[in-house]
């Protein structure tokens, strides 16, 4: 097997990255867990928060890469919950709108009642501040129909719950 | 599902409204109903919701419609059972055909047992 060397060094004796590398590295990681159930029923395009996250970036040049598993099921009239990612109460992640259809970060769609939709997305964002930044995921329906999060509708030893969460990385640049 | 969020839409349902809400967990008292539920009253300039210092229904209400539910539920227990117990709907016409060939009651002996295996009420 061929020995990879780092500057001459086996592996081993590699125990951090060469000075020279300022930028990439993952300077702190904040996260937000929920392992409880909920259920939202809200007008079209009224949103709630569902999970939020605080970081303070050490620099203004850091990155903060943002990603969220958001795991989503509604009744068999569908509800069609979808998520806006925000920061301090801004979009900052939404697709451009086509047609009638809500643009969103990502959309549940119709997953009828026993079933659970993950919804998962990346965005690499420049808050520019060394200041507290606050992630949110907001969560919208359609009609005022009902649907959960991390519980499917239907109660049965053939469902399970889910858990969720939104996580940001600190990344120096 | 017979949860809170089903007895709240049910209760809008029967008031002909649309009360929209957001539900923490699932109250199974009058503190948690009280913490954990939150009734929509209109949106700001972002689209966000602001929730309302009062509730429409009390958990007197929410809970006795919840248990209301609860009963029709089970008490139909024996409509989901009878569901998966029926042969498919190809079997059953199947048995019909050959009943009409042979004389037999096949079809009808098979109904008859699931309804007397789960009975109504």
């Amino acid at each position: 097997m061929a020995l990879v060397r780092i500057n001459n060094q086996s592996i081993s004796s590699v125990t951090a990255l060469p000075s020279g590398i300022a930028t990439g590295k993952v300077l702190q990681v904040v996260q937000t867990i929920d392992k409880d159930q909920g259920s939202f029923a809200l007008a079209t395009d009224t949103l709630s928060t569902w999970m939020t996250v605080n970081i303070t970036p050490s620099s203004t040049s850091s990155k903060i890469l943002v990603r969220f598993d958001a795991y989503f099921g509604n009744q068999s009239t569908p509800a069609h919950p979808y998520v806006i990612l925000r920061r301090n109460g801004s979009d900052i992640y939404r697709a451009n709108t086509a047609g009638s259809r809500k643009n969103s970060t990502g959309y549940a769609g119709n997953m009828g009642n026993e079933n659970l939709q993950c919804l998962s997305n990346e965005f690499l964002d420049s808050p520019s501040s060394t200041s507290q930044v606050s992630y949110t995921l907001n969560v919208a329906g359609f009609a005022g129909r009902t649907f959960y999060k991390n519980i499917p509708d239907v109660n049965s030893s053939a469902t399970a719950t889910a858990c969720s969460s939104i996580t940001v990385m600190e990344i120096a640049s | 599902m017979t949860d809170i969020a089903t007895a709240i839409q049910s209760l809008n349902k029967k008031g002909g409204v649309n009360h929209e809400f957001v539900v923490r967990g699932e109250p199974t008292n009058e503190a948690e109903y009280n913490s954990g539920v939150d009734f929509v009253s209109g949106a700001d300039a972002n689209g966000t919701a602001i929730f309302s210092d009062t509730k429409p229904y009390t958990w007197s209400e929410v809970s006795a419609e919840k248990a209301l539910l609860q009963t029709e539920y089970d008490n139909n227990q024996y409509q989901r059972d009878r569901a998966s117990a029926y042969p498919s709907l190809q079997d059953q016409l199947d048995m019909q055909y050959w009943d009409s060939v042979n004389g037999t009651n096949t079809w009808k002996d098979k109904i008859a047992e699931v309804k007397t295996t789960y009975p109504k009420g």
